[in-house]
């Protein structure tokens, strides 16, 4: 630890005398910043992941926490082009952890278990969505971007915040069942109530993103919403069955180099998400169940190749999610986060717990998996911005509550969650392969 | 003499083809030149504009300073429990999380692109996939192999093509490198240019030095030298005479810019030397010493460029001020900072995943260290590296990149800089090409010079040179040997573009690539009227970049193996 300690207070001295060389008219080139801020990131959440593990907290609050310190709303170390310029890097862990995902659903295996898994994700995002939706209507007298809008507007407004907030995150259950090597019932089914979720997810926030338009006007656009909506579900899916086909030939017929490819592959994704207005999860996620279901790749092999490449991936996009999230938001609205971050757990794990008993899950199912639903990240984050683009006469107001839930939500769920996966024993059944912490098999070029 | 086969010394199909390529260029440059000048003379003589322009270089986005906080919004007094936060500053990404795309159900209020049809979805992915496999598949090991084969640099073996795949697909017509991917994928050149000049760098072990022939630091100065001050010369006189009319001609961007293309021209390849050893033209242990003096060309190019950026600050207003002098003791001081930084982190990782973590972060971090101070990454990840490799106790030098892991990674980070590179190449710019056969000349003229000058300061003309001292072969089989231009010559321009970005509108890509693709053509064509017809069946040319880890101790011939009863390769 101590050595973790000072290798980072090295590189953040580094770094902090590379970012007072700009004087007030100085430009510098984007490029060598995104390749600064990148190269910076990688060695200080790395660092802080092993301070996190030393004080056995998860790596990924260690990620969180160097992210959020060294963000433009603290240090300032990182400026906010600079983790704008690192979306690409972003959307590729995006992929990648997707494609994970989708290669350990096997869903022959994961069939006994489809009734839990369905059963606690439509409950518990029904109770979390209605909860926070009823939370919105009861205080909207006295919350500022509501109080003008009309009983109508009002649901709307609560009903999409009720999706924003009622949101999983995938990235971060995947992300600490591959730290972690956690394998049993425990994480299967979080893994498929999350995925489940997020898909949920984005249908429900496409219907509430229409009704806005129906609403309040918002901005006029060509094709309608649910037309959208469709050319991204389906789009996605057609573009990562392409991906699935792509890497079974190179698997069958390549095989030298597989993570670079399935990285190239992740940023395809990413570049043709962007483009084309799909989903990089979607397209990721349908072409790691199309691997693993219907072409018989085995997702053992691809999680096993994807290893290399895991820990600088996930430690820059977490750092990357710490330093989007915004501290002076939270300062100012931090009693309305922690309500609704309450609201929104106790929901979410009653609804879990409901869902669970009503498909007999195992006990331990019962008990710990609740936890998973605790964090959130991305997913409302991304979606906030949208609204607050597009209706700003309440989206902003409202991206503003959903970013201080997300940032309480982002800090405390890894946490909660790990203890979960410790409790119920499943830590690091998967083997010493997934752990990131194994022993040096070969060692640093140090030798004679 | 043994037999050579053919193909050691044919110019290669893919060669004539992509001369052919530039050939096409040429012209439909010059012809957009000619319009443009018809335009701004008379432009009703200009019937149409024959071909749709280029999509213009993507312009650097500037750094702004941070985002201040935002101050806290006081509390509204009929408003108690949720005070509204008007307009918070939300840095983040959103594409931070799954499903975050889902966002442009509601897409960005600007003008809406047309959706995407099934034709574009496939056309886009498909393309940008197979650009990335390709990069991927010439690592591969039957790759490699031809290109040792065929005994050719890697800027015009395997590299070419990838410049040529980048030019083509980032044309609007075919749109898989728009403008968006190409924003996306430009930090890839400044890791790129870390990762060379740390790959240089750790080759240079100091503890070596000692044991090369007396003479070959020498050799390399002279030669070198000689080359970039004819060409650097030449290129400042042509550039002075060609430069546009209207514009005011800076005579200290003439130095600079003279300097850089005298440096580009420096660099040769240790492939030409292997291949002239092979082919009987040179002495094995005189081919063998001149390989030596090529790759040792690359840290003339690479001082070259850290002395420009130290004389030509390319940031204005920074904070930190200081002479010329000061600039290039902090470039080194801050390769040495960054070497020991590497060294450090790679030594505490502790499995191989984090090994490779740290070592691609910490290359990162130096090279963007380095183009955030406006230092070429080239230059300071070369210190760096060199320091890496010699501090004591570390691992012997070249050892850093080389190991399997990274090994894999290597090329297809090179393919991928080959294929940004040829995409932001934009070769319509008439002084390219006028400035392309004087460079070519130049370069040539400048080695034959070098090589002579080198020869008398060895003393190699007059008798009782000391046993193992430097020797060079023959005047005109060493300065053929030393034709092929190194992929560093490359990876000189791009620093030079990514540093200074208005530097001569795209013509000295048009210079350095087309000088290097028209230099290894003259070298094979002489090559081969040199050594006659003969053909040594079953040997391979074993040619490689001194990036590629060309040791040129090393001149056992890997592929493919000698048949029974075939001469072996001379020693």
């Amino acid at each position: 630890m101590i050595r973790s300690l000072i290798l980072l207070i090295l590189v953040v001295a580094l770094m902090g005398s590379a970012r007072s060389f700009l004087g007030p008219g100085a430009v510098a080139s984007s490029d060598a910043g995104t390749a600064l801020a990148f190269g910076f990131l990688v060695l200080a959440a790395i660092q802080s992941g092993e301070i996190a593990a030393a004080l056995r907290l998860p790596r990924l609050t260690g990620y969180l926490a160097c992210g959020l310190a060294c963000g433009p709303s603290a240090a300032g170390l990182l400026t906010a082009p600079m983790i704008s310029s690192l979306k690409l890097v972003s959307s590729v862990a995006v992929g990648l952890i997707a494609l994970s995902a989708g290669c350990e659903l096997d869903l022959k295996h994961l069939r006994p278990r489809l009734r839990s898994v369905a059963s606690i994700a439509g409950i518990s995002l029904v109770l979390a969505l209605v909860a926070v939706a009823a939370l919105v209507m009861a205080l909207s007298p006295w919350i500022p971007f509501l109080r003008e809008l009309t009983p109508p507007q009002r649901q709307v407004v609560a009903f999409n915040l009720g999706v924003l907030i009622a949101s999983l995150s995938p990235s971060v259950v995947l992300a600490l069942l591959s730290e972690s090597g956690a394998q049993g019932p425990v994480s299967e089914t979080s893994l498929g109530v999350v995925v489940l979720s997020d898909i949920a997810v984005i249908v429900l926030f496409g219907i509430g993103s229409s009704a806005a338009q129906q609403v309040f006007g918002g901005v006029h656009e060509a094709i309608s919403p649910a037309t959208k909506l469709a050319i991204e579900i389906f789009g996605s899916i057609a573009v990562g069955a392409l991906v699935a086909v792509a890497i079974r030939l190179w698997v069958r017929h390549v095989r030298r180099g597989l993570v670079l490819f399935i990285l190239a592959v992740c940023v395809v994704a990413a570049e043709v998400g962007s483009r084309l207005h799909l989903d990089p999860l979607l397209i990721n996620l349908a072409a790691g169940l199309i691997l693993q279901n219907v072409l018989r790749v085995s997702g053992e092999e691809i999680a096993h190749a994807l290893e290399p490449a895991s820990l600088p991936i996930f430690a820059v996009f977490f750092a990357l999610a710490g330093a989007g999230l915004d501290l002076a938001v939270v300062r100012t609205l931090w009693v309305a986060a922690l309500a609704f971050a309450v609201v929104r757990g106790v929901a979410l794990s009653a609804g879990a717990l409901a869902g669970a008993r009503l498909a007999r899950a195992e006990p331990v199912v019962q008990r710990w998996a609740p936890f998973a639903l605790i964090p959130q990240a991305g997913v409302s984050i991304g979606l906030a911005e949208i609204l607050g683009r597009h209706f700003p006469t309440w989206g902003v107001g409202a991206r503003a509550l959903v970013l201080s839930v997300v940032t309480v939500n982002l800090v405390l769920g890894p946490v909660l969650l790990r203890m979960a996966l410790v409790r119920s024993g499943e830590v690091g059944k998967k083997g010493a392969a997934a752990d990131l912490s194994a022993p040096a098999t070969a060692p640093a070029p140090t030798a004679g | 003499m043994a037999p050579v086969p053919l193909q050691l010394v044919r110019p290669h199909a893919w060669t004539i083809a992509l001369v052919a390529l530039l050939c096409c260029l040429a012209p439909q440059s010059a012809r957009a030149q000619l319009v443009d000048a018809a335009t701004m003379t008379d432009a009703a003589d200009v019937p149409d504009v024959p071909d749709a322009p280029d999509v213009p270089d993507v312009p650097d986005v500037p750094d702004v300073p941070d985002v201040p906080d935002v101050p806290d919004v006081p509390d509204v007094p009929d408003a108690p429990d949720v005070p509204d936060v008007p307009d918070a500053p939300a840095v983040v990404d959103a594409s931070v999380d799954a499903g975050a795309s889902a966002a442009t159900i509601a897409s960005p209020p600007t003008p809406e692109a047309p959706p995407p049809n099934a034709g574009t979805i496939a056309r886009v992915t498909l393309g940008l996939m197979a650009i990335l496999a390709l990069a991927l598949l010439a690592g591969h090991p039957s790759v490699r192999a031809w290109e040792r084969r065929s005994g050719l640099a890697m800027v015009t073996g395997s590299g070419l093509p990838f410049l040529a795949l980048g030019l083509v697909a980032r044309r609007p017509e075919i749109g898989i490198l728009s403008p968006s991917v190409l924003q996306d994928l430009r930090p890839l050149l400044e890791f790129g240019l870390g990762w060379i000049g740390f790959r240089v760098g750790t080759d240079f072990d100091l503890r070596q030095v000692e044991r090369w022939p007396a003479g070959t630091v020498r050799a390399m100065a002279i030669e070198s030298g000689s080359t970039a001050l004819v060409v650097g010369v030449i290129s400042a006189s042509v550039l002075a005479l060609v430069h546009p009319p209207g514009e005011a001609l800076v005579a200290a961007n003439v130095v600079r810019n003279a300097v850089i293309i005298g440096a580009c021209a420096a660099v040769s390849a240790p492939t030409g030397a292997r291949l002239m050893g092979l082919l009987g033209l040179l002495e094995p242990s005189a081919a063998r010493k001149l390989r030596r003096v090529a790759a040792l060309d690359d840290v003339m190019a690479l001082l070259a460029v850290a002395l420009v950026t130290a004389a030509f600050r390319p940031i204005n207003g920074s904070a930190w001020q200081l002479p010329p002098l000061g600039w290039v003791f902090l470039q080194v001081g801050m390769g040495v900072g960054l070497g020991l930084l590497i060294w450090v982190v790679v030594r505490n990782a502790r499995n191989p995943n984090e090994d490779v973590a740290m070592t691609l972060g910490a290359l990162a971090f130096s090279a963007g260290m380095a183009g955030y101070v406006g230092f070429s990454p080239l230059a300071v990840c070369f210190v760096s590296g060199m320091t890496a490799a010699n501090v004591p106790g570390s691992a012997a030098a070249g050892s850093w990149l080389s190991r399997p892991r990274f090994r894999d990674l290597e090329r297809p980070i090179y393919m991928a800089f080959f294929v940004v590179v040829g995409a932001l190449w934009s070769p319509h710019d008439r002084r390219g090409w006028i400035m392309l056969p004087i460079y070519v000349l130049a370069r040539a003229a400048g080695k034959l010079l070098g090589v002579r000058a080198a020869r008398v300061a060895l003393a190699e003309s007059s008798e009782g040179a000391l046993p193992g001292a430097m020797r060079l072969g023959p005047s005109t089989s060493t300065w053929l040997a030393l034709l092929p231009s190194s992929a560093v010559s490359i990876a000189v321009v791009v620093s030079a573009r990514s540093s200074y970005p208005e530097m001569l509108k795209g013509s000295l890509e048009t210079v350095v690539i087309g000088g290097a693709l028209l230099s290894e053509l003259i070298f094979r064509v002489s090559a081969r009227a040199l050594a006659g017809h003969g053909t040594r069946p079953g040997e391979d040319a074993v040619g490689a970049l001194s990036i590629d880890h060309d040791d040129p101790d090393d001149d056992r011939p890997t592929l493919p193996s000698l048949p029974p009863g075939a001469p072996k390769a001379p020693r």
